[in-house]
């Protein structure tokens, strides 16, 4: 028994507390059930551990290894933040944790993520109650990432917003006295190159964008959806770029009018099932200029299967669906899922693997960042291979001839646009892994929102073949 | 000769004809930014005595209006906009009745009759934890404070934790936040601005048209929530959906027969209504604790409407979460549970109830007409309608003269609490400067006239005349136009 406390004592006296507070960037209130994670650097043998602050905004983490750790604070409608960060959004600096059982006191600040607010106006100044707004990102490819509707006096907020460029628009629609008005982007264009994009960064809120509709005429699409016969069923659904609606459901041949459709790009949907329970669909996409009249949509059968990965075991593909009117959420592939047809992109998880390649069709599918597009229609034949003969690219940070520990280093394929994240450990060595061969860019930083005006530029590192160790030392930028 | 003098008389009959028919025309404008409201409606009021119809038009672009043909009489412009006051046309400001005006039959009228519009009312605010710290994406509701109290308005805070309603008439509201869960699971119950769950410490916020009440920080209150889980007995397993229905708010599942489990209900009074094809069930649930509830699913039949004539009787629900949209009855079956329904009798009568058959508990009393009744799943209403409606006329006078359209304001007083009105009215008198409502119910009234005072005023109050009219009374109250 004795000796058992004495075995106690000797492991707790080895095991310290890392404690600290949350608090609001901007009013300095402290802030409540936010999760706070502590991740050793590598060579720091101890695994992540998340906690949530109490009432107070406080947090103590118990029983932690000797080593070297980052504190990083998320919670809903705040950026990221890491404790020892020079500004919120920003990585922040390692802290070690000896075996003296204090691991000191972090007070984290956090920032409100950004917003926009503005006013959507008719000719005369008024604002228009209870219109849709649109949020798009400037970056290609393009996506609308968040909407909302005006309020009694015609103004909007669009909040938890990542520091970026973004497009707002207001949506098509009838005026009072059925005069129609068509997607607006701020502040009165109807065309993307004479749109006024908004700027924002973290903690800020981007007051008084104008929208100011331009009227035109909106357009009528008629026609049939031939649905699968009683008790079989189907439903057409019409996607924009400013979001959906359900213009036909039912079995057999379904009629349908729909009308006040925005000139430009539309996408048709038809999913359903027969009678016993096969599924069938249909996608269409089209550039809508003129009324359209007499138009048929079908709901084919749609054949099971065509997404095959192979090269590494037991990786499971990531799938979201992404129509004109955005991305859906992500989800793991079924082992019987059918994607009803549209355009789709898929990824696999990262690990000690690459994606060699991802063939749709026979050719290579189009690729961004780490997700490939593919189109499902009534059959899809779409081809993963892994291979775990991944490439590495490592060496030491340094500041003046001494290694940097916990440096963030940002690695960047600059032919896929994938990035990597990755800190070096208290010897200032850092190691990123899971490449596929290409041309790379790597710099390491503190001050990351900054890169574009970064003293030096991000070294350029060429991985020539797989499994080929790059090494490369970084001099640590500073502004 | 004579065919050309006939073709003269006729050349000066038709300009004759034309100059008779004057023009009425204006624009409308903001009362904050003076710039003008496009695509308003605008109607054309003729005043009693004046033998034409009322015509309606949308403002064009630039916010004009113009009536052409309008025949000789006097009229009031009323123009409506949604987020607007209704604005009349001469009102001392918006709010106030509008004054008539004369058209002659002279010449075109080429006055231009300008009208400001008021923005409705708002109330903004923030819903904050311990910390002062905004909540996104919280219910919070608005509720009238003036008996019956009843939920109005709704809104959710964005991701500052802010929220903004309105749409709202002149009054004093009470606000609340809703119950919900944290990010850590730990529980919130619904809180009244400024502080406290219950209603009497709820802080009535009053909003004058085109304010904002703004700042109205409510501050969340921890509380325990509740689990109902409950078994559905559905016919033929069909699909049904079950609306959990409190004062703050309703949550919808979807279900078919079988046990369901519903968590963090708010503690106090639950609805629980069932609704599938054909088929429908209510009850309600005092939930103080974890609870259980067996729900079933009723067929229901067409509500069975005797004694309303040829009269089409309205109906609306009126659930905890406040009342719903009106609907007219055309044989359709309608959800069990609380309603209210209404009946618009012609001239020669009166509404005396609107009650389940075989009922013999007094009537309850209606609210602006429309009686409460709990629908089962087999209604049979009973609708009573007398033909010996009361009426008050009378003549308006200033100094000794009567006034032209003077606006009269008639409201029906609640007999146990008469502060609190059950029903009001509003007319205009006619050319002379007489009034009249009709088809009245017997009761204690309070009636005034003026363009200068909200009749909620307690100097109108004060000045106003109240009488009591017996079943089939026809009482005459002259009133002299009221001045602040």
């Amino acid at each position: 028994m004795r000796f058992l406390a004495i075995l106690l004592f000797a492991v707790c006296a080895r095991a310290a507390v890392v404690e600290g507070v949350i608090l609001d960037d901007e009013t300095g209130n402290p802030l409540a059930r936010t999760n706070v994670t502590l991740t050793p650097l590598p060579g720091t043998p101890a695994q992540s551990v998340t906690v949530r602050t109490g009432a107070r905004g406080a947090f103590v983490i118990l029983s932690v290894r000797t080593g070297w750790y980052v504190l990083r604070a998320t919670r809903r409608g705040y950026a990221p933040a890491e404790d020892g960060a020079s500004k919120p959004g920003r990585p922040g600096h390692a802290f070690e944790v000896a075996d003296d059982r204090t691991g000191g006191f972090h007070e984290i600040h956090m920032a409100h993520l950004a917003a926009i607010m503005g006013t959507v106006f008719d000719e005369n100044g008024i604002g228009i109650p209870n219109w849709q707004v649109h949020l798009y990102t400037t970056r290609k490819p393009m996506r609308r990432v968040a909407s909302t509707t005006t309020d009694d006096r015609g103004e909007f907020r669009l909040g938890e917003l990542d520091t970026g460029n973004y497009e707002v628009r207001s949506g098509p629609g009838p005026l009072e006295d059925k005069t129609t008005v068509l997607a607006t982007y701020s502040q009165a264009a109807v065309e993307l190159k004479d749109a006024f994009p908004v700027y924002v960064v973290v903690g800020e809120t981007k007051k008084n964008v104008a929208i100011r509709p331009v009227k035109g005429k909106l357009l009528n699409l008629s026609g049939t959806l031939q649905a699968p016969g009683y008790p079989g069923r189907a439903t057409l659904t019409l996607i924009t770029d400013t979001g959906r609606r359900e213009i036909a459901a039912g079995s057999g041949n379904v009629p349908f009018t729909a009308s006040g459709i925005q000139p430009g790009p539309i996408e048709l949907v038809v999913s359903g099932g027969n009678a016993i329970g096969a599924l069938c669909g249909s996608f269409i996409d089209l550039k809508i200029d003129k009324d359209e009249f007499n138009r048929t949509y079908p709901c084919s059968f749609i054949s099971p299967g065509g997404i095959q990965i192979s090269g590494v075991q037991q990786v499971p593909i990531i799938l979201r669906r992404v129509d004109l009117d955005g991305e859906s959420d992500v989800h793991a592939l079924g082992r019987d899922e059918m994607p009803i047809p549209g355009h789709w992109e898929l990824t696999v998880p990262r690990g000690d693997y690459y994606v060699q390649s991802v063939r749709c069709y026979s050719r290579p599918c189009p690729q961004a960042g780490d997700w490939y597009a593919f189109e499902s229609n009534s059959y899809r034949d779409v081809r993963i291979q892994l291979s775990s003969n991944a490439a590495t690219i490592s060496g030491i940070v340094k500041l003046k001839d001494s290694p940097v520990l916990g440096a963030p280093v940002f690695v960047n394929n600059v032919d896929t646009g994938q990035n990597w994240t990755v800190r070096s450990d208290p010897n200032g060595h850092y190691s990123a892994t899971g490449l596929s061969p290409g041309t790379y860019t790597v710099v390491s930083s503190f001050n990351i929102d900054d890169i574009e005006n970064l003293s030096g530029k991000p070294l350029t590192v060429r991985v020539y073949g797989p499994g080929q160790t790059v090494t490369q030392d970084l001099e640590l930028l500073r502004p | 000769m004579k065919p050309l003098a006939a073709l003269l008389a006729l050349a000066v009959s038709g300009f004759s004809v034309h100059v008779r028919a004057a023009t009425v025309q204006g624009v409308i404008f903001d009362d904050e930014t003076s710039n003008p409201i496009a695509r308003s409606q605008v109607t054309l009021d003729p005043l009693p005595g004046t033998k034409t119809r009322r015509a309606t038009m949308l403002a064009d672009d630039h916010g004009r209006y113009v009536f052409s043909s309008v025949p000789p009489g006097w009229y009031i412009v009323r123009v409506s906009r949604i987020g607007f006051e209704t604005g009349e046309f001469g009102q001392l400001r918006p709010g106030l009745p509008g004054k008539p005006f004369e058209v002659r039959d002279d010449s075109d009228d080429d006055q231009l009759r300008q009208i400001l519009m008021r923005r409705q009312a708002a109330i903004s605010g923030s819903v904050v934890d311990d910390n002062n710290i905004g909540i996104p994406d919280w219910v919070v509701s608005v509720y009238t404070a003036r008996p019956p109290i009843k939920r109005i308005a709704e809104a959710k805070t964005n991701d500052r934790g802010d929220f903004r309603v309105g749409e709202l008439e002149r009054g004093t509201y009470i606000v609340r936040a809703g119950g919900g869960q944290l990010e850590d699971q730990s529980e919130l119950v619904p809180a009244y601005y400024k502080y406290g769950t219950a209603l009497s410490g709820a802080e009535p916020i009053f909003v004058r048209l085109g304010e904002t009440a703004a700042f109205t920080v409510i501050h969340t209150v921890a509380g325990q929530l509740f689990d109902l889980s409950g078994q559905i007995l559905a016919p033929d397993n069909r699909p049904i959906s079950i609306a959990l229905i409190s004062d703050s708010g309703r949550r919808t599942i979807s279900a078919k027969a079988g046990p369901f489990l519903v968590s963090g209900l708010a503690p106090g009074t639950w609805e629980i209504l069932a609704q599938g094809a054909g088929c429908g069930s209510y009850q309600t649930i005092l939930i103080d604790r974890n609870a259980f509830v067996r729900v079933e699913c009723d067929a229901l039949s067409a509500p069975v409407v005797t004694g309303a004539g040829s009269h089409p009787v309205y109906a609306r629900r009126a659930d905890l979460d406040g009342p719903g949209d009106e609907l007219e009855l055309h044989g359709q079956a309608l959800a069990p549970g609380p309603w209210e329904f209404m009946v618009r009798p012609s001239s020669d009568q009166y509404l005396v109830s609107i009650r389940n058959q075989g009922d013999t508990t007094p009537v309850p009393l209606a609210q602006d007409g429309w009686f409460p009744v709990q629908v089962g799943t087999a209604p049979q209403l009973q609708v009573n309608l007398s033909n010996k409606p009361a009426s008050i006329s009378g003549n308006v006078t200033a100094s000794s003269m009567p006034v032209t359209g003077a606006p009269v304001f008639l409201q029906l007083l609640n007999p146990v609490t008469p502060e609190l009105v059950l029903q009001a009215w509003e007319a205009r008198a006619d050319v002379k400067g007489h009034y009249v409502f009709n088809s009245l119910p017997p009761g204690d009234y309070r009636l005034m006239s003026s363009y200068e005072l909200d009749y909620d005023e307690p100097v109108a109050r004060e000045k106003s005349s109240t009488l009591r009219l017996a079943e089939g009374q026809s009482a005459e109250q002259p009133l002299e136009l009221l001045q602040p």
